[in-house]
């Protein structure tokens, strides 16, 4: 117990103190400790009950090797964010004022809030939302260990907290710190054996938590619901109904999950910045529709925004850098699509290239991972929803890949690519664990 | 044959382990890569933000001239700034005055620290991607504030 303590404290001050005064060692320890931590938990050299701490020591280090850069917030919307702040701290809450941060309750209501009471907004960016947001690779340890058992769970959960997408993009978004907490959440309920009633009870809760803190993972979220729902409403008859893993949870139940989703999320975007969301949102419906019917055609995006201090920087950014014209169709998805799918193969370094070689090994991991997920889906006692959670986040990626400009209409590929993998990351795992095995028979 | 079995969680974690060196920017800064335009190597804002500029790191005298700019200058002029030095002064005064294409009128120009260090203006941005020129022609502009290395200029 005191190694585990004296190490979490040891290196999250040494990570926090040395990002201020951007010491060029932080990097070099954290990925020093990451991997010496994981390879003593692969050797049972640590203590199952001390994992959590283990876990969160990293989380946290990794968000604070970013975010505790210098004396001043870092990141690209957190600036937005922090202009959201100090105007709700100015004027109080504007509804009706058409920002995409002031439907966030971080920022117009609990930010403003601690502020006043002292805690300076520059100081709750950098330290204390990312100590909220690194109990997330905890609570999906927790969700996947039941599943998967303690070793998986927690090589599951490095996995999730070392990509970049976490380490720096989340770092630089104070509602997408919170809305992840409440995915985490949502996983782990739908993992738990705890009653029903209870089940659907902090599942909706936590679902109107995503909207309330970061409106495009709560569009997310509520996506992954209804296709859960729907998945599970298709395999819930006669032989079909083990398909995608136990049913312990009765379907009229998971229903009203949704539709009171969607409910809190029309109330409250209708209420909150005039319904401009919602009005994007079906825009963005429209946008996709669109560019299933002209793939090669030109794209249509989403309306364009004009640039005034509401627009946030996402916006700005994808009307003044126009990529060049690419001659066949998947070569006009995003970059990080492109690089997915191999198509920048030949284009980059020697090193780019043993870094694709990798990426590819994870993906193919994953689908592996994913097959023998459901070939065993009644040993690792894999829930009907969390299996059908895996399978909308497949279709999300697929979707990213497959249809025209997914990823610059809707959410961008790290975002996405980082949601799917609060379901798929021990999918990743199971499948090397998989290959393994086959290849030492 | 068992114990190579017991060890098959370590094989996994090397595997997880090499993908995160790979990605946590480790390669990128030493290998001392610099491609930014598109996705080569991944790279990380703690190990390499000084040399690539991927996000404002700011210091006093950055946030000194955004203050200067959205609270002492003439506020009928727009302010042009490259995708690093823009975050500074949305923080402060929104997008009300911003623009990263020179206007033909008389406008501001806000160069930071890291575009004097590193003479570079970063003039493209998406997703992981980075777009980078020289700094403005500096010709006909003269300067009207400056902390440190941070200067804000106005066009003559």
């Amino acid at each position: 117990m005191l190694k585990s303590i004296l190490f979490i404290v040891s290196l999250t001050i040494f990570t926090a103190i040395g990002s201020v005064f951007q010491l060029w060692l932080v990097p070099y320890v954290m990925v020093v400790s990451v991997v010496i931590v994981s390879i003593l938990v692969a050797l049972n050299k640590i203590n199952i009950k001390y994992y959590p701490i283990y876990l969160y020591s990293l989380a946290l280090s990794l968000l604070w090797q970013t975010s505790m850069l210098g004396t001043h917030i870092v990141g690209v919307d957190i600036h937005s964010e922090y202009y959201v702040v100090m105007t709700t701290l100015k004027n109080g809450w504007n509804l009706d004022w058409i920002n995409v941060g002031n439907t966030s309750i971080v920022l117009t209501a609990i930010a403003p809030f601690l502020d006043r009471l002292g805690f300076d907004t520059i100081w709750q960016f950098k330290i204390l939302y990312p100590m909220v947001c690194a109990f997330t690779p905890i609570i999906l340890y927790f969700a996947f260990r039941k599943m998967f058992g303690s070793k998986y769970a927690f090589i599951s959960a490095i996995f999730f907290m070392t990509m970049p997408m976490f380490i720096m993009e989340t770092a630089g978004i104070i509602k997408t710190q919170c809305a992840f907490i409440c995915l985490a959440g949502i996983v782990y309920f739908f993992t738990s054996d705890i009653k029903v009633w209870k089940k659907t009870l902090f599942i909706t809760l936590l679902a109107f938590g995503t909207i309330m803190f970061h409106y495009t993972i709560g569009i997310i979220t509520l996506f992954i619901l209804c296709g859960i729902v729907i998945i599970a409403s298709i395999t819930n008859f006669w032989k079909f109904k083990n398909w995608i893993g136990l049913r312990v949870y009765p379907l009229k139940y998971l229903v009203i999950v949704p539709v009171f989703v969607i409910g809190f999320m029309v109330g409250w975007f209708s209420t909150i910045g005039d319904g401009g969301i919602l009005k994007v949102s079906v825009d963005i419906f429209k946008a996709i529709g669109l560019n299933l019917g002209i793939i090669d055609k030109p794209l249509v995006t989403a309306p364009d925004l004009v640039v005034s201090e509401n627009t946030v920087e996402s916006d700005i950014k994808t009307q003044t850098y126009k990529p060049e014209i690419k001659p066949n169709y998947l070569s006009k998805q995003s970059s990080l699509v492109t690089t997915a799918i191999g198509l920048d193969f030949n284009k980059v370094s020697n090193w780019g290239k043993v870094f694709r070689v990798l990426q590819y090994l994870t993906q193919l991991m994953t689908i592996i991972g994913l097959i023998v997920v459901w070939k065993r889906r009644l040993e690792y006692k894999i829930k009907a929803e969390y299996f059908a959670g895996i399978l909308v986040c497949f279709l999300l990626l697929l979707c990213g890949i497959f249809v025209p400009n997914f990823t610059l209409v809707t959410a961008t590929t790290t975002r996405m690519y980082m949601v799917a993998l609060f379901f798929i990351s021990p999918l990743m795992i199971i499948g090397v664990d998989w290959t393994f095995k086959r290849c030492i028979r | 044959m068992y114990k190579i079995k017991k060890l098959v969680p370590l094989f996994v974690v090397i595997f997880v382990s090499v993908y995160y060196i790979m990605t946590s920017g480790f390669i990128y800064e030493v290998t001392k890569n610099d491609e930014v335009n598109k996705v080569d190597v991944p790279f990380s804002v703690a190990f390499s933000n000084d040399r690539i500029g991927f996000v404002g790191i700011y210091n006093d005298d950055d946030i000194a001239c955004a203050e200067w700019l959205t609270y002492k200058s003439d506020l009928n002029l727009p302010i042009l700034v490259d995708y690093l030095s823009v975050s500074a002064i949305i923080e402060i005064d929104g997008y009300n005055r911003i623009t990263y294409v020179k206007p033909e009128a008389k406008h501001y120009l806000f160069l930071n620290t890291w575009n004097i260090e590193n003479n570079k203006w970063v003039n493209g941005w998406v997703e992981a991607s980075r777009q980078y020129s020289d700094l403005p022609d500096l010709t006909n502009y003269a300067e009207v504030f400056k902390s440190g290395k941070a200067v804000v200029y106005i066009e003559n």
